[in-house]
C-alpha cells in the first residue's frame, strides 16, 4: 500500500452529517453503504470543509458475489491530502432491468467518462448523467462483459461483419440465460430478504 | 485586415443577410498520424474554430481487465505490459505492487533499487518519445531524430537488464526476474554522464525557440480548478499548478530515499506542460544518479512461490507513470486468480479534459494540444 501522508479520522464528521446506515473503517479508510444513499453522501464529501474531497481519482465497480454490484469510488483532498474509498452496494434490481445509481458528475467532472466505462462494462445506469453512452464497445451490443455472468472462454475470432453480429447476439443471449438462472437461485435462497438496507455481513460470508 | 463597411452600407446589408455559417463535423482519425494510435476525434467546427470535441475510443479495446480474471498473477503481468506499451515497466510494477500489498513479503533492497532504476529509465524513454512526437506535432521535424538516438541508448540498457527491448515482463512479485550485471551498471554510469549534455542539446534546439514559444503559449489552457475537477494527473495536473507527485506525496517502493524536485507550471497551457515534462527528465536523471551511487549488494528477489496467493481483501494502489496517476484496484478472494482487477488509466482520464482545453481554439491547435497530453491509446482502451 502507498504510504498516505495524512490519515484523518472521519467518524465524528460522518456521525454528525450522515443520517443513513453506513460502515466506516478507519484502518483501511473505507466507507461502506447502500447505493441508495450516495446521492446524499456526495454533497457532504465535496462541500464539508473538514472533508473537502475535490478530486475523484477513480470510479469503478465490482460484481461480488456474482449478481451483487458495488460501485467503488476513490477520493482525494488536495487541501488536506487525505483519502477515502467509498464502496456502495447496489440493492438487487427487479429482473431484466439495469441497476441504477445516482451520478457523481454534478460534483466531479472526472466521473463523466469513468461512469460511462462502468455502464459499458457492468450495465449500471447512472441517474442524471449528461451523456450515458458506451465508451469502448459498440452501441448496438447487448451484453456487459465484466459481469461474472459473461464467460470469456466462449469468445472466438470472427472476421465477417455478419458473423460478428451473430456472435454478439449469441453472447448477449448466453449472458441473459446465466443471469436469469442466477436470479432464480437467489429468489429461492432468500425470498423474504428483499428490502434495500445495507447488509455487510451477509455479502461477505457468501464469498 | 479590417473591412471598411461605411463605403457601401447597402451592399454590406445585403451580404449579412445572405452570408451564413453552419456547424461542420470533422472526423479526425482513427487513421490520423497525430492521434498517436487509433483514436477518433469528432470535431464540431464553426469555420476554423472548434466548438466541441467528442473523442471516440474502443478501437484498441482488448478486454485485458476481463482476461485478468481468468489468469494467474504471473500470467497477467505480460498482458498489462501491452496496455501502456510505452511504459511497460510501470505497468508490470503496478500489478506486482497491487499483489504485494495483499501479501506479506519483504522485498530486498537491491530489488527495489533495480525496480526504481528500470522505472526511471522507462520514464526517460517515454518522455523522449513524447518529446520527439510533440515536436513533430508542432511542426518541427529535427528533434525526433535526436530523441530517438538517445532513446535507443535507454532501450539498450533496459535490454541488458531484462532481455527485451519494449515489453519486458521483468518486474514480478518478490523482486525482479534476474539480477543486473556489472556491464549494466558500467553502461548506465556512462549514459548518465552524457545524458545531461543531450538534454542541454535539446534545450538549445527547441525549448528556447521563439517560433515554438509563440506557438505553444496560451494555447490549450486548463486552469487549476478545471484540472482537479476533470481528474487530470501527472504532468497535465502539475502544468496547471498543482504540486502533486505520487512519488513524493504518497510514496511507494523506495522513492522516499531519493532527493528530487517536482516541477510545477503556472498557467496550464501547452508550454507549461512541455516545461514540466522536460524538467522531469532532469529529475529522473538525478534519481538515477543517486540510485546508481547507493546501489546495494544483496538478493534481487525474495522467496515467493511460483503461483502466488494474495490474502483476501481489496486494495487501491497508485504509482506515478510518465502519463500520470496509474492506479490499480485489486479484489482478491484468496485464490491464485484475481477476483477483479481494474486499472485507472491516466491517459483515459486526462483525455476527458481535452474538450475543455480545445473549445475556442483553431483546428491547427488540436494536434498540438493532444500531443501535450501525451496519450497512449493502448492505455486508454485497455
Amino acid at each position: 500500500m502507498n504510504k498516505v501522508s495524512q490519515k484523518t479520522d472521519f467518524s465524528g464528521i460522518f456521525a454528525e452529517k450522515l443520517i443513513f446506515p453506513y460502515n466506516y473503517d478507519l484502518d483501511k479508510q473505507t466507507l461502506k453503504l447502500s447505493s441508495v444513499h450516495v446521492g446524499d453522501l456526495f454533497p457532504v464529501l465535496k462541500d464539508d470543509e473538514r472533508l473537502a474531497f475535490d478530486y475523484l481519482r477513480d470510479l469503478t465497480a465490482k460484481d461480488q458475489p456474482p449478481g451483487t454490484f458495488h460501485v467503488v469510488y476513490n477520493f482525494l483532498s488536495f487541501k488536506y491530502r487525505h483519502t477515502l474509498m467509498v464502496i456502495a452496494q447496489i440493492p438487487p434490481a427487479t429482473s431484466g432491468e439495469l441497476p441504477e445509481v445516482d451520478s457523481a458528475t454534478p460534483y466531479w467532472n472526472s466521473a463523466n467518462w469513468l461512469e460511462r466505462e462502468v455502464y459499458d462494462m457492468f450495465g449500471i445506469r447512472f441517474r442524471n448523467h449528461p451523456d450515458l453512452r458506451r465508451v469502448f464497445l459498440d452501441e448496438t451490443t447487448n451484453f456487459y462483459p465484466l459481469r461474472k455472468s459473461f464467460y470469456v472462454e466462449k469468445v472466438t475470432n470472427v472476421a465477417d461483419i455478419n458473423e460478428i453480429e451473430e456472435a454478439f447476439r449469441k453472447m448477449a443471449e448466453e449472458q441473459k440465460k446465466v443471469e436469469s438462472k442466477m436470479a432464480e437461485a437467489v429468489k429461492v435462497e432468500t425470498d423474504s430478504n428483499a428490502n434495500a438496507s445495507y447488509q455487510e455481513t451477509e455479502s461477505d460470508n457468501k464469498l | 485586415m479590417s473591412i471598411n463597411k461605411t463605403l457601401r452600407p447597402d451592399l454590406w446589408k445585403k451580404r449579412e443577410d445572405t452570408l451564413w455559417t453552419e456547424e461542420m463535423i470533422l472526423n479526425m482519425g482513427p487513421q490520423h498520424p497525430s492521434t498517436h494510435g487509433v483514436l477518433r476525434l469528432e470535431l464540431h467546427t464553426d469555420g476554423e474554430i472548434v466548438k466541441e470535441c467528442i473523442p471516440h475510443m474502443g478501437y484498441l479495446h482488448r478486454g485485458i481487465e476481463k482476461n485478468s480474471e481468468h489468469k494467474e498473477y504471473l500470467q497477467i503481468i505480460p498482458l498489462w505490459d501491452r496496455a501502456d506499451y510505452l511504459s511497460s515497466m510501470h505497468m508490470s510494477y503496478l500489478i506486482t505492487y497491487a499483489a504485494e500489498s495483499l501479501m506479506k513479503v519483504e522485498i530486498p533492497k537491491r530489488a527495489e533499487y533495480i525496480r526504481v532504476m528500470c522505472m526511471e529509465l522507462q520514464r526517460l524513454a517515454s518522455h523522449l518519445i513524447w518529446f520527439g512526437t510533440f515536436a513533430l506535432d508542432s511542426g518541427a521535424i529535427t528533434p525526433i531524430f535526436y530523441a530517438f538516438r538517445e532513446r535507443e541508448l535507454v532501450l539498450d540498457l533496459l535490454e541488458l537488464a531484462s532481455g527485451a527491448r519494449l515489453l519486458y515482463n521483468y518486474i514480478r512479485p518478490g523482486g525482479v526476474r534476474m539480477d543486473v550485471n556489472r556491464e549494466f551498471l558500467h553502461r548506465l554510469d556512462k549514459f548518465l554522464i552524457h545524458f545531461q549534455d543531450y538534454l542541454d542539446e535539446y534545450e538549445e534546439l527547441y525549448t528556447g525557440n521563439a517560433i515554438f514559444i509563440n506557438r505553444a503559449k496560451d494555447v490549450g489552457v486548463l486552469t487549476k480548478e478545471e484540472a482537479i475537477s476533470w481528474g487530470a494527473s501527472g504532468p497535465v495536473l502539475r502544468g496547471s499548478g498543482v504540486k502533486w507527485d505520487i512519488r513524493k506525496d504518497e510514496p511507494y517502493s523506495i522513492y522516499e530515499e531519493f532527493d528530487f524536485d517536482i516541477p510545477v507550471g503556472q498557467k496550464g497551457d501547452v508550454l507549461d506542460r512541455y516545461n514540466v515534462r522536460f524538467f522531469e527528465m532532469r529529475q529522473s536523471h538525478r534519481i538515477l544518479r543517486q540510485a546508481l551511487d547507493g546501489f546495494p549488494e544483496g538478493k534481487y528477489t525474495a522467496r515467493v512461490p511460483t503461483s502466488i496467493k494474495p490474502e483476501k481483501g481489496e486494495v487501491y494502489v497508485r504509482i506515478e507513470s510518465p502519463r500520470g496517476e496509474l492506479g490499480c484496484y485489486l479484489v482478491s478472494d484468496g485464490g491464485k486468480i484475481p477476483y477483479r482487477l481494474h486499472v485507472r488509466a491516466p491517459s483515459f482520464v486526462n483525455l476527458s479534459a481535452l474538450d475543455t482545453m480545445l473549445r475556442g481554439h483553431l483546428i491547427a491547435d488540436v494536434v498540438l494540444i493532444l500531443g501535450s497530453i501525451d496519450i497512449v491509446v493502448g492505455d486508454i482502451d485497455r
